[in-house]
């Protein structure tokens, strides 16, 4: 992408970057678009890319053998994707579009690069992904206790 | 015939006198309780005259040990605290508090047993225990719902207290501000006098204490009696076993809910609840169902419970205070501290009797002021 | 003051409806209707077993039908759980302290429930909707373990059917027939404007009440606009047994329903 745009500048992972470093996002991402029942990420493989999700609903699944999928979590606008991406994994879930979803993909290698070659950047970025990480292993820590049994 | 004493006036018998006053009060139909010995205590029993009261007997008490001993006089009440509290009569261990009959067709018929009519007068009552029954009356009887069990065994009852004159080793009244004086609460209040001449030194409180002494030889309190009975109480005043740091208290515990004393005496308490049945204010029930063999009458009972029990405080899940150290610290800080949150009093009234009856010998006392020696930052708590 | 407070009145019980699988509500018809306050509790008998305390589940506005919706989760309950239209309860109360309703008119209110915790939170939301205008903006949240266990699926379809609430539900676990939300129930807060003058009243397991009073921190609304529902086991439900004691606190008439700031720092001690 080469300017900003609006919807860019007002996701919630970018909205207090400096304007520096928002660009340098904006470098290594393109605006995508899924349709209901698209994979963004599939279990089993390498993320390579980090979704910042504008508009639509992701659900997060589980497949398993003779039963539908589990959905585990809903995502949705505001939210982002791929967060495991600064460690060499693999997916360990489903993430399927069930409506027409659209979104910033930030290539991750791309994303790497950058982060590599100016540290400040890096570490902005890095402590943005360290707090989705943290909030969303809280809300997982409250999924877990099945408090309504 | 003496002249009729008026009510705050005070009047003197002798040990025989004080037998005539018991027995004015059975020949106007009470029942008298009232200490007596049995089995190596002083407990509390029907009595049916002076001749039943511990005469000569007195008490150490130290924390874990009880002992009566000889004390080598006449006197009536030289002792403390026993191990019952008039707590036994008002809220008696096992009550039934309704009675359930279900018919034929699965309808049900609730009916209450009848209060239970009586007339009684508790003999020897000490400041420490009036204080108590003013505590219980709070809780169970002034609130928006009345025990009507205890309202009804509480009601009418005649007090012939007595402002202590041999307090014992685990006896803080003063602290407590409840003794060794009675403050009120009484119908006639006396002061045994063993000065080389036995007497009483009473005071008339209410009409129906003046009644009562209206049945009676007696003369009229002279300055001297006045000043030997006011002795008496100084003296006890002056031999407490022990003191609570009240300033301050409630804030001090709530403020200290995770002071490392907490396990200390955790570790020493066996749970046993012992403290909470001596204790005569601990008001803590529980209701238990019984039904006949065919099913068709159940009863409803109140019975003593302890918080110190593992499912005290249950919720869906478990205990809500599944480690001892947790439920010592609500028995402990109910009694000091949140009680006066929920009845704007304290719960104890320095009897000492949880510190005598303590198998391990746990001193509230010594607990309040380790915690208070080595106080967290939290003297601010919250009110709730 | 006076009367005896263990006395229990008989009610039979008018219709049983299973709602989930160990779920149920019952409605006792009184004729000379049952007076309360949404958010008070009924002590209920059942002859010979026990007595539990159980929130009144029914309409404020109805007194003539009594409704209770009990979850068969103990030695009670369980018991509860196998009568049927026709057998005969004893009823003591209504007992406890009730949601705000007066106190919060004229303010937007977010009523958050989680579980079996909408059934206390019933009778406030239908007054808030029989007095709809005395209120601002009004939004109900309500999570659930899985779409099978929402409870009164079909009252919140009616509730969401209104133009002016807003309603959103979310599951914690869902299959392939749920299109709604799925995650926490603090998740929706995350969704709806949330105002430093809102009214939030929360019930459901307490861990949960926790949580989202955390969130709502979170999002500027202060303590002191809070009202959770708490719960503690009690035997006389009249504040003369000791059972229910939290702190200086008898859940049974100084709540269930608390103002948060009242009550937090308590919840914030372990074993208390």
């Amino acid at each position: 992408m080469d300017e900003l745009e609006p919807s860019f500048k007002t996701h919630p992972f970018l909205v207090d970057l400096e304007p520096a470093h928002a660009q340098l996002v904006a470098d290594c991402a393109t605006r995508v678009q899924f349709r209901t029942g698209d994979l963004l990420i599939r279990e089993g493989e390498r993320e390579h890319t980090l979704y910042l999700i504008l508009r639509g609903t992701i659900t997060v699944e589980v497949t398993r053998p003779g039963g539908a999928p589990v959905c585990v979590e809903t995502i949705g606008a505001g939210d982002v994707l791929g967060v495991a991406q600064l460690t060499p994994a693999t997916a360990h879930l489903d993430c399927r579009a069930r409506e027409t979803v659209a979104a910033l993909a930030v290539d991750n290698a791309a994303l790497q690069r950058t982060m590599d070659a100016d540290p400040r950047f890096g570490y902005a970025i890095a402590t943005r992904m360290l707090a989705r990480t943290y909030h969303r292993l809280a809300r997982v820590r409250l999924q877990q206790l099945d408090i309504y049994r | 015939m003496s002249p009729v004493p008026g009510i705050g006036s005070r009047v003197v018998v002798d040990r025989h006198g004080f037998g005539a006053i018991l027995e004015a009060l059975v020949e106007t139909g009470h029942e008298l309780l009232g200490p007596t010995v049995r089995d190596g205590a002083i407990v509390l029993d029907r009595l049916r005259g002076v001749d039943e009261l511990p005469r000569g007997v007195g008490d150490e008490q130290a924390p874990g040990h009880y002992r009566l001993r000889e004390r080598g006089d006449a006197a009536l009440f030289g002792y403390a605290a026993s191990p019952h509290s008039y707590k036994r009569d008002l809220l008696p261990p096992r009550v039934p508090l309704v009675q359930i009959r279900r018919s034929a067709d699965g309808g049900l018929s609730v009916a209450a047993p009848p209060p239970p009519a009586r007339k009684i007068a508790y003999i020897g009552a000490r400041g420490c225990e009036l204080a108590a029954i003013a505590v219980q009356d709070r809780v169970l009887r002034d609130g928006a719902h009345a025990d009507a069990d205890y309202r009804a065994r509480r009601d009418g009852v005649f007090v012939l207290a007595v402002h202590c004159g041999a307090p014992a080793g685990t006896c803080f009244c003063v602290s407590m501000d409840t003794g060794p004086r009675a403050r009120g609460g009484y119908d006639l209040g006396a002061t045994e006098v063993l000065d080389g001449e036995h007497r009483f030194v009473i005071d008339i409180a209410s009409e129906a204490g003046q009644a009562i002494v209206e049945r009676v030889v007696c003369r009229a309190a002279e300055p001297g009696d006045v000043a030997a009975a006011e002795q008496v109480i100084s003296a006890a005043a002056g031999q407490m076993g022990r003191t609570m740091p009240t300033a301050g208290l409630r804030d001090l515990l709530l403020g200290n809910l995770e002071h490392p004393r907490w396990q200390m005496v955790a570790d020493r308490c066996l749970g046993c609840a012992n403290c909470t049945m001596a204790c005569p204010t601990c008001f803590c029930t529980n209701i238990d169902d019984t039904t006949d063999l065919s099913g068709e009458t159940a009863i409803r009972s109140r019975r003593w419970d302890s918080c110190f029990t593992a499912d005290f405080a249950y919720v869906h899940g478990g205990s809500v205070r599944p480690s001892l150290r947790a439920r010592y610290r609500q028995w402990l800080t109910h009694k000091l501290a949140s009680w006066h949150d929920q009845f704007g009093t304290s719960g104890c009234v320095g009897c000492g009797r949880c510190i005598t009856w303590c198998p391990v010998g746990i001193d509230i006392t010594e607990e309040v002021a380790a915690i208070a020696a080595t106080r967290g930052p939290g003297a601010e708590s919250p009110r709730s | 003051m006076t009367g005896n407070p263990y006395l229990l009145t008989p009610l039979a019980i008018a219709r049983a409806v299973r709602e989930l699988g160990d779920v149920f509500t019952w409605t006792f018809d009184v004729p000379g209707g049952f007076a309360f306050q949404p958010g008070q509790f009924n002590m209920l008998y059942v002859h010979g077993v026990g007595e539990v305390p159980i929130s009144i589940s029914g309409d404020p506005a109805h007194p003539e039908l009594l409704v209770h919706t009990i979850r068969a989760v103990g030695q009670v309950t369980r018991v509860m759980d196998r009568l049927a239209q026709g057998d005969v309860l004893g009823v003591r109360g209504p007992y406890g302290s009730a949601w705000p309703v007066d106190e919060i008119k004229g303010r937007d209110v977010l009523v958050i429930a989680g579980g079996l915790g909408l059934a206390p939170l019933r009778p406030a939301i239908l007054r808030l909707l029989a007095q709809r205008a005395d209120y601002g903006r009004v939004t109900v949240l309500y999570g659930a373990r899985s779409p099978e266990d929402l409870l009164f699926r079909d009252e919140l379809a009616r509730w969401r059917g209104r133009f002016d609430v807003r309603l959103e539900a979310i599951v914690d676990r869902a299959g392939r027939d749920w299109f709604g939300p799925v995650g926490v129930v603090t998740r929706l807060i995350d969704g709806v404007p949330v105002g430093h003058d809102d009214a939030v009243l929360i019930c459901g397991p307490e861990i949960m009440m926790r949580f989202v009073a955390r969130e709502l921190e979170r999002r500027g609304v202060a303590p002191d606009r809070i009202w959770i529902s708490m719960e503690r086991s009690m035997k006389c439900g009249v504040g003369l047994c000791g059972h229910c004691q939290l702190a200086g606190s008898f859940v049974c008439k100084d709540g269930p329903v608390y103002r948060f700031d009242r009550i937090a720092p308590y919840l914030q001690v372990r074993e208390l």
